[in-house]
């Protein structure tokens, strides 16, 4: 049985980098991807821009048969679906893994991610038109399984992951598991955009967790978790992915999952508890046999919600006192892509792990607690072992992941 | 073909093309049936479904369950083009 796991591929497509390369140029010179657009529902987003599927394909290695199975599918598959897709074969394909397809698993983090087809579909319906047939498959989530699976082939087990914006953390520690347990060989984990329809960010915007951007223009106050200007969270599309396998070949791992925790608040509500979000990040550090003090840097949940960052800055301090290891926020960049946060979050603590550097958090000018060792408007240039990633969800559900240097291994 | 026929076949030819990328619609024929251009049972479906529309009939899509060549189609289409 294995003990530990690797990141052996990865994916993304969001505002802040269509794939890995331009997302780590993002990150690295802290470059959002949130623009205001002037929508009548919500002016400030994070979304994935248009792309011609074909085309970005070209780069992957595969056989020209499957390469048309691929371009079929995704070309009557949504737009959601289409960049989950993109996200999985870059992951796929940056992993050369070999193993035989009845062992690998796909695992797809998120649930309701297709509102906006159901808000569609019904309008037509009180209109009395007849609703798409497809959309019979497609209001699933599990959608998003038959289609990535049928596309990489993928034959192992495979299903779909809910814990709201913590979907992302709840996948990689159920990936994680079916490795440990030797059940599978390798895991795609898929982080599959939530496209909210006009429903759910009436609501959201109403519960005050949204923010849509208040101003007109220039004016617009620019979105920063943590900061004292923090209202609500910025909505962003995002896809990424993940291949987990058995840490074996060091050649091709590109850093080493420690810990995948959760833990719950026994809360049904939307209000987050620093006893959770301490109780998770502790339960990580024991996962991964590693001392508080040995993390240097916290990738943090950090949405923006001013109750949010009050109580995982809190939880923060509680853990860490005097010694606060590095803190920042990928969602200042990519806004908050709630079913697929996790994902993407997890992609961007690997790309800085790799770069060796701690990605700006732009706007941080006056952080909402002191005695954190925010990263501020300028990036850290800096060597790292050990990254700890927050992902919390509605419903009491926290999740902290530990992510590891590939040279910690060898040191071992 | 009557124009009815021409307009109904034409739009089903379109609809495949939409669905199935690489195609175009003069490699469609009116003998072939849907799955010959890799159109499986949902697709017809679909496709029954956006040619209605775009024809602006109310007809039931359970009507042309059993329809699966592209000329009873168009035929189908056409009956009902005339009683509208």
């Amino acid at each position: 049985m294995p003990d530990l796991i690797a990141i052996t591929g990865m994916g993304v497509v969001n505002a802040a980098g269509m794939g890995c390369r331009e997302f780590d140029r993002s990150l690295k010179t802290g470059t959002s991807g949130i623009k205001a657009n002037g929508h009548q529902d919500i002016h400030l987003r994070a979304l994935i821009p248009d792309f011609d599927f074909p085309s970005r394909i070209e780069q992957f290695e595969m056989e020209n048969p499957q390469r048309q199975k691929i371009i079929k599918l995704a070309h009557r598959a949504s737009p959601g679906m289409r960049s989950a897709l993109l996200a999985a074969l870059e992951a796929w394909d940056m992993s050369s893994c070999l193993v035989d397809k009845n062992a690998v698993g796909l695992i797809v983090s998120g649930s309701n991610l297709n509102n906006q087809d159901v808000v569609e579909a019904y309008q037509r319906l009180i209109l009395g038109r007849q609703v798409r047939p497809s959309y019979a498959s497609q209001f699933l989530d599990s959608d998003y399984v038959g289609m990535i699976s049928e596309a990489l082939d993928i034959g192992g087990e495979g299903y779909c992951v809910g814990a709201a914006s913590a979907s992302g953390g709840a996948a990689i520690a159920m990936a994680r598991r079916a490795l440990l347990s030797g059940d599978l060989s390798a895991v795609v984990v898929v982080g599959a955009p939530t496209l909210l329809s006009s429903v759910e960010v009436s609501a959201l915007r109403s519960v005050g967790a949204l923010n849509i951007g208040n101003g007109e223009g220039s004016d617009i106050q620019p979105y920063q978790p943590f900061d004292q200007t923090a209202s609500g969270f910025v909505y962003g599309q995002g896809a990424a992915a993940l291949i987990l396998e058995p840490l074996n070949d060091m050649k091709r791992s590109l850093a080493v999952l420690r810990a995948s925790a959760m833990a719950l608040d026994a809360n049904h509500s939307t209000n987050p508890s620093v006893s959770g979000e301490v109780t998770v990040m502790k339960k990580a550090l024991k996962q991964a046999g590693l001392e508080k003090e040995e993390i240097d840097l916290v990738n943090s949940h950090g949405t923006g919600s001013v109750l949010g960052d009050k109580v995982e800055a809190e939880a923060l301090y509680s853990l860490f006192a005097k010694n606060s290891p590095w803190v920042n926020a990928t969602k200042a960049l990519s806004g908050h892509c709630l079913s697929s946060a996790g994902i993407v979050e997890a992609v961007a603590a690997v790309l800085q792990l790799r770069g060796g550097y701690l990605h700006a958090n732009p706007a941080l000018n006056n952080p909402v607690q002191g005695g954190i060792r925010w990263v501020g408007p300028e990036r850290v240039e800096k060597d790292i072992r050990h990254i700890l990633s927050n992902s919390f969800g509605f419903g009491g559900i926290n999740t902290a992941q530990v992510f590891s240097h590939i040279s910690t291994y060898h040191q071992e | 073909m009557s124009p009815f026929e021409q307009q109904a076949f034409q739009t089903i030819a379109c609809n495949v093309v939409d669905l199935i990328p690489g195609l175009k619609p003069e490699q469609i024929s009116i003998d072939g049936k849907l799955s010959d251009y890799g159109c499986n049972s949902i697709d017809r479906s679909d496709i029954v479904w956006k040619t209605l529309d775009d024809l602006s009939l109310d007809i039931p899509i359970v009507e042309f369950a059993q329809v699966s060549d592209i000329r009873s189609l168009t035929e189908l289409m056409v009956r009902h083009l005339k009683e509208k």
